[in-house]
C-alpha cells in the first residue's frame, strides 16, 4: 500500500482531476446530446466511473483508506441503479417499441 | 388544591355543550336542561373554593400556546380576586338562569339545541374572564358574540329576529375591530399581551403617555361595543327578541358587563390615560341619562328592561371613567342580581300571558302572579334605588365618586336615576296594578310559573335585596369589604381616602331619597289613582314626546347617515370603483399573471434533453458566480 | 438502529407474503411494521446514540423526522387498500419497496458521514423509479418512471462528484471533520467550493427546487396517484432533513457563500411554481406545482439558519404532508369516480352529495394556502419569522406575496367544489380511507390550534 500510495503521489494530483474531470464532463455531454436511453445510461456509468477515479486517487494522496472504501459502496450502488434502469428501458421498449427518450413528452405543461 | 384543577372549570360548559349537542336526538329536553344546569353549577361550586381559598393572584398555566421570536403567549388562567368576582357572577347567576330555562323553554323543540348555546355560552364568558392575556380575553369576547349572535336568532324562522342578530353582530364588529387593533398595538408597545408582562411594564410609562392613550382609547371602542354604549348601543333593544332567559343571562347580567369587566382588568392603563377616562365619564354619563329618557315612553316590557340595562351600563362606565372600579364591579354584581332578576319576572309575566309583550295589554296581575309580583316589586326597588335594597349602595357610591369629583356630574346622574325611577314604577304599576287589559282568552290562561321557575326568581330576589351588603358603606360603619377583596387586582387611587365629608354624603343619599320617594308617589298617582295607559300606536304624538317615543330617531338617523349613503355609494360610486379601478387592476395583474404563466407552462416541454440542458446551464452560471466572488 | 434493522426485516418479509398472494395478510403486515418501526423510533427520544462506527447518529432531530415519515407512509398504506383494490399482484412488492424507501430515508436524517448521505439517497431513489413505473401498461406511467430515472440518475453523479471535491479538499467524509477543516483553513481551495455547489445542486434536485425541478411536474402527474402522494411526502421531508443537517453542520461557517445562490432558488422557485400552477387544468399537476412552491417556502428556513429553522422546517414538512395525504386521498376518490379524469372541473359541485370529501379537502387546500386555524397557517408563519429573524427581509416579503398568489389557485378548487354545479352523484367512500382522510384532517386542524406541541419538539 505504501508503495503504490507513493508511486501515484509522484504524479501531480492536478493531472487526475483534469483526466477525471473531463471524462466526467464527457459522460454530462453524452446524456445531454444523445437520444438513445441506452447510450444515455452508459453515459451516466462514464460519470460515476470518472468519480470513482477521482475518489482513488484523493484517496491515495491524502493517505485514507475511506475513499477507496466508498468505492465499492458506489460500484454496488451504480450496479443497483442500471439494472432498475435497464428494466424500466425493457418496459418502455415493450411500450412504445423504441428507446428513443425525445418520444418521452406526453407528460408537459 | 383547587387552585390546580382550576383550568377544568372552564371544561364543564364545554363538556356540556358536548353532549347537548351530539345528543341532540337521543337526550329528552328536560334532560338536556338538567345536564346543562349541572355543567353550570359544579363550576359554581368551583369558583366559591376559589373564593375562600385565594386572596392575591395565582396564575394556572396550561401550557405554551403561541412562542415564536419574541412573542410568547401562554395558555394561561388568572385567578384573582377580579375573576373570581366574575366567575361567580357568571355560573351564579348564570346556574339560576339555567334552571329557570328548564322550565321556560322546556315546551319549545329545539330546546336541547338552546341548552347546547348556553352552555357554550357560559364556556366562553369564563374563558373571558379567566385568560390570562389579551388574546383569551379576546377568544372568549368573540366566543360570548358568536353565542348571542346564535341565541338572538334562535327562533330563526322569524326573519325579524334575524335582522336584530345580524345587527348586534355587526355593531359588535366595528368595537372588535378597535379592541383587535388595541391588542395589536399593545403587542408593539410592550411587546407581549400578558396581563403580567403588561401591567408590571405599565407602571414605568408616565400618566398621559400616548401610546397607551390611543391603546386605552381602541381597547374603550370595543368596550363600547360589547356593553351598548354610545354610540354603538342600538343592538342591544332589537337584541331583545332573542328567548327572555338569553337577554336575563347575555344582555343582562354577563356578556354585557364584559366591556366593564375588561376595562377594570386594565385599570391600570386606563389610570395612566386620564383623556380616555374622561371620555369615558362623558360617553358613561350621557349614556345613562339618554338611554333612561328612552326607556321612559317605551310600551314593550323586555324594550323598557333592555334601555334600562344601556342606563345601568352607562352608570358602570361612568364609574370606570371616574377610576372607582371596584364602584363599577360592585355595581356590575348588584345589576346582575336585579336585572337578570327584572328579566325573568318579565318571562314569568310573558310566560302567563302567551307571550304578550305589551304593557298596556297586562295590569291587574298582583294576585295572580303573587311571587313574581313580590320578587318584581323588590328588583324595582333595587334599580330605583330605595335603601337598603342592593342598588342603592352600589348606585349610591358611584354618584357619590361623581360628586367627588364635580357636583354637576352627580346633578346629571341623579337625573338620570329619577328617569329610571320612574320608568321602573310605571312599567310595574301598569303591569301588576289596575285591571286586566288583554283579551279573555289570555284571562283565562294566566297562571303563575311552576317552581322550577319561581325558586329561582325567589333566590335572585334575596340576592338583589341583601346584595348591597357584600360593600356596606363606612358612613353605616361597614367595612366596604368588596372594595377591599377587590385592591389587589385593581389600581385604585380611592383606596383609604375619604373623599367628601360624611355629612355631606348622608345628606346626598338623604335628598336623592326623598326625590326618589316623591318620584314613585307621583307614579303611583299617575298610573294606578287616574289609571293612565300609554296611547296606542296610532295616536299622533307631539314635540318632545314623539322624539322621545320614536327613540330620538337614532335608528332612523344610523339610517340615513350610514346605511342609505352607504347603499347610494355602493351602488353609484364603489360599482364604478369595482367595475373600472379594482377590475382594471385585478384584470391587468391577472393578464400579467397568465402571461407568466403561460410561459413557465412553455418551459415544462416534456422533453427530458431540456430539463438536463437547464440544470447544466444552471450549474454553469452557479460555477461563473463562484469565479465572481 | 433499531429502528433501521426493524424496516428492513418487514420490507424483506413482504416480499416474500407476496408469495401468499392473500391481501388479508399483507397490508396488516405493513402496518405492524410501521408501527413497530415507530415505537422503536419513538423509544429514541432523548436518547442519543451513534451507530456504524459513527457513520449514522439519531438524536432527537432525525428521530422527530423518521416519526413524521412512519407517519405520513402509514397514511399512504392505508389509503393503498382501497386504491389496490383491484389490482391482484405485487400489491405486497410495492408495500415493500415503500419500506426500502423509507429505510432510505431513514438513513438520509440521520447521517453523519457522506458515505451514508450517498447510500441513503440512492436507497430512497431506486425504489421509487421502480414505483413510478409501477402501472407496468400505461404510457404515462413508463414515461414518468424513465424521466425520474434518467434525471435522478444524473443528479445523484452531480452529487457524488460534490462529494468527491470536498473529500478531495477536506480528507475526510465526516461531518464534523469537514465543520472543522472549513473552520482551521484559512484560504479554502477551489475544488471545496465547487463541491459545495454539486451537492447543492443534488439536494436541490432531490427536493425539487428550480430550476432543478423540471422532474416534478412530469413525474408526478404520470406517477400512480398513491405514489405520488408517497414521493410529494416522504421524499420532501426526508430531503429537507438531510438538507438542513448538511448545510447546517458542515457548511454553516461559509453561509455567505451559498446563501447568496439559494436566496436566488428561492425567489426562482416561488415565481415559477406559482405561476404555473395559476393556469393548471389538471388537480394532480396543480399540486404538484404547489408542492414545488412548498420547496421555496422551506428553503426559507434553510437560508435562515438560526435556532428557529429546525423547529420551522420540521413543522411546515409535517403540516405539509398532513395536507397532501388527504388532498390526494380526495383526488384518487374523484378521479375513479369520474372515469379518471382530474380535470378542476371534476370537483365541480362536490360539496353538494359528498360534503364530507369537500369539508377534508378545503381544509387541506385551506393549510397548504396557509390560511389559519389550519397547519399550514402556523407553517408559514414560523419559517417566515426564522427568516426575519435572520434579516431576510425582502425575501419574506416576496414569499408572503407569493403565498397570496398560492391562494388564488387553492381558491379555484374551493370554488369548484362549493360554489359551481356538478352531475356529481354520491361517491362510496371504504371506511379505512375515510377514517385515514378524518384523522389527517383533524390533526391538520389540532396543529393549527396547538401548534406549540410541534414547534417546541425541536
Amino acid at each position: 500500500m505504501g508503495q503504490i500510495t507513493s508511486a501515484i503521489q509522484l504524479i501531480p494530483i492536478e493531472h487526475y482531476m483534469i483526466l477525471c474531470l473531463t471524462l466526467f464532463s464527457i459522460g454530462v455531454m453524452g446524456v445531454l446530446f444523445r437520444r438513445n436511453a441506452i447510450v444515455i445510461l452508459m453515459c451516466i456509468e462514464l460519470m460515476l466511473n470518472s468519480v470513482n477515479l477521482l475518489l482513488a486517487a484523493f484517496s491515495a494522496y491524502h493517505a485514507d483508506a475511506g475513499g477507496q472504501i466508498f468505492v465499492f459502496f458506489i460500484m454496488v450502488v451504480a450496479a443497483a441503479e442500471v439494472a432498475v434502469g435497464l428494466s424500466i428501458l425493457v418496459m418502455m421498449k415493450r411500450n412504445n417499441n423504441s428507446v428513443d427518450i425525445n418520444l418521452l413528452s406526453r407528460l408537459k405543461g | 388544591m383547587i387552585q390546580k384543577i382550576a383550568w377544568m372549570i372552564p371544561l364543564f360548559p364545554l363538556l356540556g355543550f358536548i353532549i347537548n349537542s351530539f345528543g341532540r336526538k337521543i337526550i329528552s329536553r328536560n334532560m338536556s336542561g338538567i345536564i346543562a344546569s349541572l355543567m353550570v353549577f359544579i363550576p359554581l361550586i368551583f369558583a366559591f373554593d376559589l373564593f375562600f381559598s385565594v386572596t392575591d393572584k395565582v396564575t394556572v398555566h396550561l401550557f405554551n400556546w403561541i412562542s415564536a421570536g419574541v412573542i410568547n403567549i401562554p395558555f394561561e388562567f388568572l385567578i384573582d380576586p377580579l375573576s373570581i368576582t366574575m366567575m361567580l357572577v357568571v355560573t351564579g347567576v348564570g346556574f339560576l338562569i339555567h334552571v329557570y330555562s328548564i322550565g321556560y323553554m322546556g315546551h319549545d323543540e329545539h330546546a336541547n339545541t338552546f341548552f347546547a348555546y348556553l352552555n357554550l355560552f357560559i364556556f366562553f364568558m369564563l374563558l373571558l374572564v379567566m385568560g390570562a392575556n389579551y388574546l383569551i380575553l379576546f377568544i372568549g369576547w368573540e366566543g360570548v358574540g358568536l353565542c348571542s349572535y346564535l341565541l338572538i336568532g334562535f327562533w330563526y324562522k322569524n326573519t325579524e329576529y334575524n335582522n336584530a342578530a345580524r345587527k348586534a353582530f355587526v355593531m359588535n364588529r366595528i368595537g372588535d375591530l378597535g379592541f383587535l387593533l388595541g391588542i395589536i398595538l399593545m403587542l408593539f408597545a410592550f411587546g407581549s399581551v400578558n396581563f403580567k408582562d403588561v401591567f408590571p411594564a405599565a407602571g414605568s410609562v408616565q400618566s398621559g403617555n400616548v401610546t397607551v392613550t390611543i391603546i386605552t382609547l381602541l381597547l374603550m371602542i370595543g368596550a363600547l361595543g360589547k356593553s351598548a354604549q354610545i354610540p354603538l348601543y342600538t343592538w342591544l333593544p332589537d337584541a331583545m327578541a332573542g328567548p327572555t332567559p338569553v337577554s336575563a343571562l347575555i344582555h343582562a347580567a354577563t356578556m354585557v358587563t364584559a366591556g366593564i369587566y375588561m376595562i377594570a382588568r386594565s385599570s391600570i392603563l386606563y389610570s395612566l390615560a386620564p383623556i380616555t377616562s374622561g371620555v369615558i365619564v362623558v360617553i358613561g354619563l350621557a349614556t345613562a341619562v339618554f338611554a333612561a329618557s328612552i326607556g321612559l315612553l317605551q310600551n314593550d316590557i323586555k324594550k323598557v328592561l333592555a334601555y334600562s340595562t344601556v342606563s345601568q351600563l352607562g352608570y358602570m362606565f361612568l364609574a370606570l371613567g371616574l377610576g372607582a372600579y371596584s364602584s363599577a364591579m360592585f355595581h356590575v354584581t348588584t345589576h346582575a342580581f336585579f336585572k337578570a332578576l327584572l328579566f325573568l319576572g318579565a318571562g314569568s309575566v310573558m310566560h302567563a300571558l302567551n307571550n304578550g309583550q305589551d304593557i298596556r295589554g297586562m295590569g291587574g296581575l298582583r294576585k295572580k302572579l303573587p311571587i313574581t309580583f313580590i320578587t318584581f316589586l323588590i328588583a324595582t326597588l333595587a334599580i330605583s334605588g330605595i335603601p337598603p335594597f342592593s342598588g342603592f349602595f352600589s348606585k349610591d357610591e358611584i354618584l357619590a365618586k361623581a360628586f367627588a369629583s364635580n357636583p354637576s356630574l352627580w346633578v346629571v346622574g341623579m337625573i338620570g336615576a329619577l328617569f329610571t325611577c320612574f320608568y321602573m314604577f310605571r312599567l310595574f304599576y301598569l303591569v301588576f296594578y289596575g285591571k286586566f287589559r288583554g283579551t279573555s282568552e289570555q284571562e283565562a290562561h294566566v297562571h303563575e310559573s311552576p317552581l322550577v321557575m319561581t325558586i329561582p326568581l325567589i333566590v335572585l330576589a334575596v340576592l338583589a335585596f341583601l346584595g348591597g351588603f357584600l360593600n356596606f358603606p363606612a358612613i353605616f360603619g361597614g367595612k366596604e369589604s368588596f372594595a377591599e377583596y377587590l385592591k389587589p387586582s385593581l389600581a385604585g387611587q380611592y383606596y383609604g381616602k375619604e373623599l367628601i365629608p360624611h355629612q355631606t354624603e348622608l345628606l346626598l343619599m338623604a335628598s336623592s331619597v326623598i326625590i326618589l320617594l316623591a318620584v314613585i308617589f307621583i307614579a303611583w298617582q299617575v298610573f294606578v289613582k287616574r289609571g293612565t295607559v300609554p296611547a296606542d300606536e296610532t295616536t299622533e304624538r307631539k314635540g318632545l314626546v314623539k322624539l322621545v317615543y320614536n327613540k330620538y330617531f337614532i335608528d332612523e338617523l344610523y339610517n340615513s347617515i350610514f346605511v342609505k349613503p352607504y347603499n347610494f355609494l355602493s351602488e353609484k360610486v364603489f360599482s364604478w370603483i369595482d367595475r373600472v379601478v379594482i377590475d382594471g387592476i385585478v384584470n391587468s395583474f391577472g393578464e400579467i399573471s397568465i402571461i407568466c404563466g403561460r410561459s413557465v407552462r412553455k418551459l415544462q416541454n416534456g422533453n427530458t434533453s431540456f430539463y438536463l440542458f437547464v440544470m447544466a446551464w444552471a450549474i454553469v452560471a452557479m460555477f461563473i458566480y463562484l469565479m465572481l466572488v | 438502529m433499531a429502528a433501521l434493522i426493524s424496516i428492513a426485516v418487514f420490507g424483506i418479509a413482504l416480499l416474500y407474503i407476496e408469495l401468499t398472494n392473500s391481501k388479508k395478510i399483507q397490508l396488516p403486515l405493513a402496518v405492524v411494521g410501521l408501527l413497530v418501526t415507530l415505537g422503536l423510533t419513538v423509544m429514541q427520544w432523548n436518547h442519543p446514540s451513534s451507530s456504524f462506527n459513527n457513520m449514522a447518529v439519531t438524536d432527537n432531530y432525525s428521530v422527530a423526522f423518521n416519526a413524521s415519515i412512519l407517519l405520513s407512509t402509514m397514511f399512504v398504506v392505508l389509503l393503498s387498500a382501497y386504491y389496490y383494490e383491484d389490482v391482484k399482484q405485487h400489491v405486497a412488492e410495492i408495500m415493500a419497496l415503500m419500506l426500502f424507501t423509507v429505510f432510505g430515508a431513514f438513513l438520509i436524517t440521520s447521517f453523519s458521514n457522506m458515505i451514508m448521505l450517498f447510500l441513503g439517497i440512492e436507497t430512497l431513489s431506486i425504489p421509487l423509479y421502480v414505483l413510478a413505473g409501477s402501472k407496468k401498461f400505461s404510457l404515462r406511467s413508463n414515461e414518468a418512471s424513465f424521466k425520474y430515472f434518467l434525471m435522478g440518475a444524473f443528479a445523484s453523479a452531480i452529487l457524488l462528484l460534490g462529494i468527491t471535491l470536498v473529500y478531495g479538499a477536506s480528507a475526510t467524509f465526516q461531518l464534523s471533520a469537514i465543520s472543522d477543516y472549513v473552520n482551521n483553513t484559512k484560504q479554502l481551495p477551489g475544488i471545496f467550493y465547487m463541491g459545495i455547489i454539486l451537492i447543492l445542486v443534488g439536494f436541490s434536485f432531490k427536493v425539487a427546487a428550480a430550476p432543478f425541478h423540471f422532474w416534478t411536474p412530469d413525474v408526478y402527474e404520470g406517477s400512480p396517484t398513491l405514489i405520488t402522494a408517497f414521493m410529494a411526502t416522504v421524499v420532501k421531508i426526508a430531503g429537507f432533513a438531510a438538507f438542513y443537517r448538511l448545510f447546517s453542520s458542515a457548511f454553516s461557517s461559509i453561509a455567505t457563500f451559498w446563501e447568496p445562490l439559494l436566496w436566488g432558488m428561492i425567489i426562482l422557485t416561488l415565481l415559477i411554481s406559482n405561476f404555473a400552477a395559476l393556469l393548471q387544468k389538471g388537480v394532480k399537476r396543480l399540486l404538484a406545482y404547489s408542492s414545488i412552491s412548498h420547496a421555496g417556502f422551506l428553503l426559507l428556513g434553510i437560508i435562515a439558519l438560526n435556532k428557529l429553522s429546525a423547529g420551522g422546517i420540521f413543522y411546515y414538512t409535517l403540516a405539509y404532508s398532513l395536507a397532501t395525504i388527504p388532498a390526494f386521498g380526495v383526488l384518487i376518490l374523484v378521479k375513479n369516480h369520474r372515469n379518471s379524469d382530474d380535470s378542476i372541473d371534476a370537483f365541480n359541485g362536490l360539496a353538494k352529495k359528498n360534503p364530507l370529501l369537500a369539508i377534508v379537502m378545503s381544509v387541506a387546500l385551506l393549510s397548504m394556502a396557509g390560511i389559519p386555524i389550519t397547519a399550514g397557517f402556523f407553517a408559514k408563519y414560523y419559517i417566515f419569522v426564522a427568516a426575519i429573524d435572520s434579516g431576510y427581509i425582502l425575501l419574506t416579503i416576496f414569499a408572503v406575496l407569493a403565498a397570496v398568489l398560492g391562494v388564488f389557485y387553492y381558491f379555484r378548487l374551493l370554488n369548484a367544489m362549493f360554489l359551481k354545479e356538478g352531475e356529481a352523484e354520491k361517491i362510496k367512500i371504504p371506511v379505512v380511507f375515510g377514517i385515514s382522510l378524518l384523522i389527517t384532517t383533524i390533526l391538520t386542524l389540532a396543529m393549527g390550534v396547538f401548534p406549540d406541541y410541534i414547534i417546541k419538539l425541536l
